[in-house]
């Protein structure tokens, strides 16, 4: 039997209140259109509710979509609660409104990767796609 | 029949001829001039217009019906549009020096910013709270809040007062009647807008908390109370901005607001209001993007449609009824994180677009828009830019000043017939609150975001800074807003002291009440105030709306 590659699983999260959903819909789409297999939850994802969804699917990376200034509560926790439930592989890439200041803090507390407004969405396809576990 | 001679049209028509077939050979010889130009609506726009474009068009002379030019005849020489911003961050003490700032600079209209927490009725201290509170806007537990707001705040000074509160909107009305009778002012007789414009939160931004059945029962009371006994006050602000902002097209902005519009409208008369009661003082709600042209004919466009509905469909009376009274916001997503100082001009031809499309009130983002909250200095310098598009352009000499241009008629046109065509598959699907819950709004913007984006990724759309003439990233040339860390506890802190000092036995029987009218038919309202008065909260309010409708579940679809 040919070797099966593995697809790509994506789960696509807004975490916590914000209701911006523009970005992470396109992004959804984009991953989507280049081959990768991709969950989108809706809004107002708690960290449980998201940490549950993306070990349920099986998920290699959660991109999560914060632009309400929440990021540095909710995308700690988020990590923390994936560790604690054994899901130490599945990483997170977080976009959104998210100061140059707050990215070392966060890739500090287990954030791979944040991709602010206006990063091409070739480029952010191509990171997810190098990420592939 | 039209406004131009019938005989310079056939000569016309022959020059054209002839003009076609040379533009054609060139562009068959030159392949780098470009042959195919579209708007971002999906419009296809010509090298040039002329009469021909506009042969059937008829001169609407501003102030008359249908109102395309403008719903005045004077103008901005009655006065400018109402100028101001959204203001509001991290606690009400906090945020009331910022408004002293604001309304001495010379606004005169401030949209009070609320948290996300307080636009879904949760308490700062709800679990689903934490990290949020403050951070888009001011957290408004209970009428406290409201009140160290505008402590010492020129209230008097502004000639609007906002808030963009959709299902918690009646709680709102009952702080801002506290509060204005605190100042001294009759409520009733300033000048209030309420969003209570709950539809597109289930599609964009995400402020909702119960379904959109109940959300419509809390906007049918707030529109019904007011009607009755705020006479000053627009009971709603119906919004395509949102839409916009979200990646819709000018073309479904419209037809959204219109959609929306007649949901309402026939709520209100299923309450037995008259449509001139309670539609004469509404306002419309439009985020200005960058191409001007298509900005000015859209909002033509709108006060075109607004008043061929109102009047054909609804039998308005009342020219102020079918008057469209438009509110433009600067759109935040055409401002760009790269390069931020460019963000100043497109600012500046965002509010040029406003003006010269003839709104009544302008609201501006800030070049620091995809940074952070606006600084001061940001926002002071967004009234600036309008009050120098004011004073020194000239827009303001003539009331639509491009009425006559064949290009912006031959816009205007278009975009009507657009929004009339989506219009009818809105009505098709069952209308507005239809197209919320099976997702048919959903599917039309995250379409057209998808479409706009791609434009973008292939330079069909070329944005500078980010798509073209991009530079090396470097930190902004401006300080940024920072939130004060400890706004979060600070806001427990108080929230904890009012629910110490009020009479709590005294918010059970309001809640209660609130309760009892809510499984009536009864208007909530007057609970609703009676409650606000004696300090329940917000969260305490947005329980009992939860416990008797439930919580809406979002759509999912991309």
């Amino acid at each position: 039997m040919a070797e099966m590659k593995r697809i790509p699983r994506i789960l696509v999260a807004k975490v916590g209140l914000d209701g911006h959903d523009r970005g992470s819909k396109i992004i959804a789409r984009a991953l989507r259109d280049a081959g990768m297999d991709v969950v989108y939850t809706g809004l107002r994802q708690t960290v449980e509710m998201t940490a549950n969804a993306a070990i349920q699917e099986d998920v290699d990376i959660i991109g999560v979509s914060i632009l309400s200034g929440a990021h540095l509560t909710l995308l700690p926790a988020l990590r923390k609660m994936l560790d604690e439930k054994g899901a130490q592989n599945i990483s997170i890439i977080a976009g959104g409104i998210i100061p140059d200041k707050d990215i070392p803090k966060l890739k500090a507390q287990g954030v791979d990767m944040v991709f602010q407004p206006g990063v091409p969405l070739s480029e952010i396809v191509e990171h997810f796609q190098s990420k592939q576990r | 029949m039209g406004i131009f001679d019938k005989q310079e049209l056939r000569k016309l028509e022959g020059q054209e001829d002839q003009q076609r077939k040379k533009i054609n050979k060139e562009l068959t010889e030159n392949v780098e001039i470009k042959s195919q130009v579209s708007l971002d609506c999906g419009i296809p726009v010509k090298s040039y217009y002329t009469p021909l474009d506009i042969k059937d068009a008829h001169v609407c002379l501003p102030g008359t019906y249908p109102y395309t030019s403008a719903t005045d005849s004077l103008g901005y020489r009655r006065g400018f549009w109402a100028m101001g911003m959204t203001s509001g961050y991290a606690t009400a003490a906090e945020s009331n020096q910022r408004y002293r700032d604001i309304i001495e600079a010379g606004t005169t209209y401030v949209n009070t910013a609320m948290d996300l927490p307080t636009h879904m009725g949760l308490d700062s201290d709800h679990p689903l709270a934490a990290g949020e509170v403050g951070k888009t806007g001011i957290p408004f537990c209970t009428v406290r809040d409201m009140l160290d707001l505008f402590d010492g705040v020129p209230v008097e000074k502004l000639s609007i007062l906002g808030c963009h509160t959709n299902v918690i909107a009646p709680v709102f009305l009952g702080m801002f009647i506290v509060m204005l009778e605190e100042h001294g002012i009759e409520p009733g007789s300033f000048r209030v807008r309420l969003h209570n414009d709950p539809l597109p939160q289930f599609v964009v931004r995400g402020h909702y908390t119960i379904p959109p059945d109940g959300a419509m029962r809390l906007h049918g009371d707030v529109t019904e109370y007011c009607t009755k006994n705020l006479p000053a006050w627009i009971s709603m602000m119906i919004c395509g901005a949102h839409f916009r902002e979200a990646g819709s097209t000018i073309v479904q902005q419209i037809a959204f607001i219109l959609a929306n519009a007649i949901a309402y409208i026939r709520e209100g008369l299923r309450r037995g209001l008259i449509v001139d009661d309670f539609m004469r003082n509404v306002h419309t709600f439009m985020f200005i993007h960058r191409n001007l042209f298509e900005e000015v004919a859209g909002l033509r466009a709108l006060r075109r449609i607004w008043a061929k509905t109102l009047k054909e469909s609804f039998h308005a009376s009342d020219e102020e009824t079918c008057k469209c009274k438009i509110f433009a916001q600067l759109g935040g997503s055409t401002l760009t994180r790269q390069q931020p100082l460019n963000n100043i001009v497109r600012m500046t031809t965002e509010i040029l677009a406003a003006v010269l499309g003839n709104v009544m009130n302008v609201s501006t983002s800030t070049y620091d828009e995809a940074y952070a909250l606006p600084t001061t200095e940001s926002a002071i310098l967004g009234l600036r830019a309008q009050q120098i598009v004011a004073n020194e352009s000239g827009a303001t000499d003539v009331v639509d000043p491009l009425a006559g241009s064949y290009y912006v008629e031959y816009l205007t046109d278009e975009i009507e017939a657009r929004v009339s065509e989506l219009l009818e598959k809105i009505e098709a699907v069952g209308g507005a609150v239809e197209a919320v819950k099976s997702g048919f709004y959903h599917k039309e913007v995250a379409g057209a975001a998808y479409e706009l984006q791609k434009r973008i990724e292939n330079k069909e759309k070329i944005v500078v800074g980010v798509n073209e003439y991009i530079s090396k990233a470097q930190p902004p040339p401006f300080e940024t807003f920072e939130l004060n860390e400890k706004s979060e506890a600070q806001q427990i802190e108080r929230l904890n002291e009012v629910r110490r000092k009020r009479d709590n036995k005294k918010v059970h029987v309001c809640l209660k009440r609130l309760r009892e009218a809510l499984e009536s038919d009864e208007n909530i309202i007057p609970s609703i105030i009676e409650g606000v008065r004696a300090y329940a909260s917000v969260g305490e309010i947005g329980q009992v709306f939860r416990d008797i409708y439930g919580e809406y579940q979002p759509y999912t679809g991309i």
